[in-house]
């Protein structure tokens, strides 16, 4: 008996990993029907499932279309799986009356784990089939949520769950069963129309993927010993989730017409029987046949449906191009700029005309608005790259042989899609250090009293108009010792001004380039990218990145970034005739030189003594092309940035302030011509600005 | 009964030619490239059982060649010989009328198995 179930446990693994067309998997499934047949012939047992018909059928094909023979052969695995699993139960089941399905149970039985299955190798296959199906569910599960009406990749989902319900029911895996059981319900309702797919329902569904997982994986960790799972097993708590799920069947399911009437009130139990009942002779709907009854008014009915037609949430989308998208954009930056100049003109003719006014400022409203609304159409919740983050951190910790649990908050909030692409490298990098060199492993956990299952959470937030993010592990923190000493050998500080450090410049240390704390290279992390990298990466759409962290405790890296990359904060300086933006993340203070400060090296270069330190000076003209200028260091104005965790002082004849720039590109000969600016602007009077291009400056500085 | 071969690899049509004979299926057709295929295929005098064509091929690919083949002849059962698990070409090529794909290498005796199970009426 067991060696049939192996047997269509091996065939549902081909059935599913077939397409139309595939010979060699064409030519498995007939052999290992083959296999069957002989297995059914052989057993008297059996014979309720000798399916002739079939079994010829199968034979006579040459090529298996998805649609017609499918669902018998799926019907006939499942009938063969049922039987095992009440004959599994029967064989276990014995003066054991205690089990009621119907009660609810919120907490471990005693006997929840009873039919646990002691069997090494079929808990290997039941893993490994299981985790496969996970991987596909997983795939097409990010599939859908960019096609939510792809039907196939429901299909797999659900397959997924079903699989893993019917396996582990016979197995007496029972958790693994519940929810599978509870997913397979939601599934269903997603399958038939009833729920829409959206991003909650997704959530929940990735939750779902990742907690079988991490019960697959304690089998794993355990070496598929059954008393040690069973221990964790029932520390782990499936019923908050299980009823959660619950509730969103609850929440979405489209109520029906009857359902909604009883609610509220117009029609009781018996007389919705009584439609029900005609229902069942003539060709109505339910509303008809309750106004012809003269059970409720047409007003009632009215309003039933209405009320039907809300609680089910529609979205629909339009697919537009990001070329599309990001054209629109640049002309609504246009149209921002071209308002403000009107603005400006007609304030300075000053007609005092109060239509004019009023007229303007409506123009402005509305011109907000349209950007506004403009900037969110290319706003993605970064729950995107969450859901992708969690399957790093499933896959990391499940290489590690480590268990995991994410947890993620905000994921709805929304930023730039073009930031999206920027920073998802980044965050995969440090999720990996925190699942590699971040989170103990279990035993370290264990014997160092803290949980032995490890935890990283993920999380996002406005903060004004950036988006602040943030990765935070349990683990065992960053020693700052080891920074030190790490920082030494490479050669990065000097042994002198150690002490001279704050715990801020210690963390700092572990971004520049150079710097490794890995004591031993993995196969995860310490692939030669270092958290350089990552500050890199970070920088270059203009965020910072922040590490904050307790030995023994936690590890937490922040990442600052602006909401989009169109609009800048920058920070509007004049040098020569012409005004210069850099971006306003980098500049640390504003300073009105005073001679008594400035020291010239042999070399010409200047230096500012500010706060005990020395900070190069550069001239800022030079590399603008404004070569026509007062070197009067006295008449200038200095911009302290902070650069590569290193100060330089940028000389610039004055400063306007901060603004929120649209950024707009330049044309290519002025980009060929001068690499160091990233794009232009037009500001409210007209007048044109440069935005600097901080990475492309230095570089040519340092030149 | 008649097997048609294309492949621009000489060594593969030998395996394919001699796992054939080795059952005893004796007469076979073949061509290099999808051109010489097209060309034997257009002036041929007998009935063709089952075409073997590789998918990546110089001049006419195989892809190219079924769609020409069905457009003369839509029901002889083709099967398309792959290097790679190219499921979208694949998935192309059953929607341009191909019976299946077989993915190289192969299992001799698989092999055979699938030729069987095509050709048997």
């Amino acid at each position: 008996m067991k060696e049939l179930f192996e047997i269509i446990l091996n065939l549902e693994k081909y059935l599913y990993s077939y397409d139309e067309g595939d010979l060699l998997k064409l030519l498995e499934i007939k052999e290992i029907f083959e296999e069957i047949e002989n297995f059914i012939i052989n057993d008297s047992n059996l014979s309720d499932f000798n399916n002739n018909e079939l079994f010829e059928t199968i034979r006579a094909l040459n090529n298996l279309k998805k649609d017609n023979i499918y669902d018998s052969i799926a019907d006939f695995i499942n009938s063969i799986k049922n039987k095992f699993t009440n004959y599994n139960n029967e064989n276990n089941i014995k003066n054991d009356n205690k089990i009621n399905e119907s009660v609810q149970m919120n907490s471990y039985s005693d006997d929840y784990f009873i039919h646990f299955i002691d069997d090494k190798d079929m808990l290997i296959k039941f893993s490994d089939e299981i985790k496969e199906h996970l991987d596909n569910a997983q795939m097409a599960l990010l599939d859908l949520e960019y096609d939510p009406s792809n039907n196939e990749n429901i299909n797999k989902v659900f397959r997924c769950f079903h699989t893993a319900k019917s396996s582990s029911a016979f197995l007496g895996v029972k958790n693994i069963e519940e929810i599978s059981h509870a997913m397979e319900d939601l599934l269903v309702l997603i399958r038939d129309k009833k729920i829409n797919i959206q991003s909650e329902i997704i959530d929940v569904i990735f939750y779902g993927i990742g907690f079988i997982r991490d019960l697959i994986s304690v089998l794993i960790n355990n070496d598929y010993n059954i008393t040690k799972t069973i221990d964790i097993y029932i520390k782990i708590n499936i019923f908050e989730y299980i009823e959660k799920i619950k509730r969103i069947i609850e929440t979405y399911h489209t109520k029906k017409i009857g359902e909604i009437l009883v609610n509220t009130g117009k029609l009781d139990d018996d007389s919705v029987k009584k439609i029900l009942d005609k229902q069942t002779h003539e060709n109505k709907k339910f509303g008809e046949i309750a106004i012809e009854e003269k059970l409720i008014s047409q007003n009632d009915l009215r309003n039933a449906i209405l009320n039907q037609s809300l609680s089910v949430k529609k979205i629909n989308y339009v697919k537009v191009s990001n070329e599309r998208l990001n054209n629109l954009i640049d002309m609504v930056g246009e149209l921002v700029i071209i308002q403000s100049i009107i603005k400006d003109m007609l304030k300075e003719q000053n007609t005092g005309d109060q239509f004019t006014g009023r007229n303007t400022t409506q123009l402005e409203a509305i011109t907000t608005n349209i950007k506004n609304i403009v900037l969110s159409m290319g706003m993605v919740p970064i729950s995107e790259i969450f859901n992708k983050l969690r399957v790093v951190i499933r896959n990391t910790s499940h290489e590690l042989g480590k268990t995991i649990d994410v947890e993620m908050v905000g994921e709805n909030t929304e930023l730039d899609r073009n930031i999206i692409e920027y920073i998802y490298d980044p965050l995969v990098h440090l999720v990996r250090n925190a699942c590699d060199h971040g989170i103990e492993t279990q035993e370290i956990r264990e014997k160092n009293n803290k949980n032995p299952i490890g935890k990283v959470i993920i999380s996002a937030n406005h903060k004004g108009s950036s988006i602040e993010i943030s990765i935070k592990d349990d683990g065992k923190g960053i020693n700052k010792q080891k920074i030190i000493d790490n920082a030494l050998k490479n050669e990065l500080i000097n042994p002198d001004n150690i002490s001279n450090l704050t715990n801020k410049d210690i963390y700092n240390l572990m971004f520049l380039p150079g710097f490794s704390t890995a004591d031993r290279v993995t196969e995860i992390s310490g692939r030669g990218v270092g958290l350089d990298v990552v500050k890199k990466n970070i920088e270059n759409i203009h965020g910072k990145i922040d590490i904050s962290t307790e030995d023994g405790k936690f590890t937490n890296f922040i990442i600052k970034i602006p909401l989009t990359l169109a609009i800048i904060d920058g920070f509007v300086t004049i040098v020569g005739e012409k005004k210069y933006i850099l971006p306003f993340v980098i500049i640390d203070e504003i300073i009105v030189p005073d001679k008594n400060n400035i020291s010239f090296l042999e070399n010409g270069e200047m230096l500012l003594f500010n706060r005990n330190k020395y900070i190069s000076l550069i001239w800022s003209f030079e590399f603008f092309n404004e070569i026509d200028y007062n070197k009067d260091i006295e008449k200038k104005i200095i911009i302290i940035i902070n650069y590569e965790n290193k100060k330089y002082g940028i000389i610039v004849d004055s400063v306007v302030g901060k603004q929120e720039i649209v950024i707009k590109s330049l044309n290519e000969v002025l980009h060929v011509y001068r690499k160091i600016f990233s794009g232009g602007t037009i500001f409210g009077d007209g007048s044109i600005g440069f935005v600097v291009d901080i990475d492309e400056f230095m570089e040519n500085v340092k030149k | 009964m008649t097997f048609f071969i294309v492949d621009d690899s000489a060594v593969l049509r030998t395996i394919v030619k001699s796992t054939l004979l080795s059952y005893g299926y004796k007469d076979t057709i073949e061509a290099e490239d999808g051109e010489d295929a097209l060309k034997k295929f257009n002036t041929l005098n007998k009935k063709v059982s089952l075409f073997i064509l590789d998918v990546n091929m110089p001049n006419l690919n195989g892809l190219e060649l079924l769609e020409e083949i069905r457009k003369k002849d839509s029901k002889t059962p083709i099967i398309m010989l792959t290097t790679e698990s190219d499921k979208e070409k694949m998935i192309l090529a059953k929607e341009l009328g191909a019976t299946g794909w077989i993915i190289k290498p192969f299992d001799k005796e698989k092999f055979i198995k699938i030729i069987e199970m095509l050709i048997k009426k």
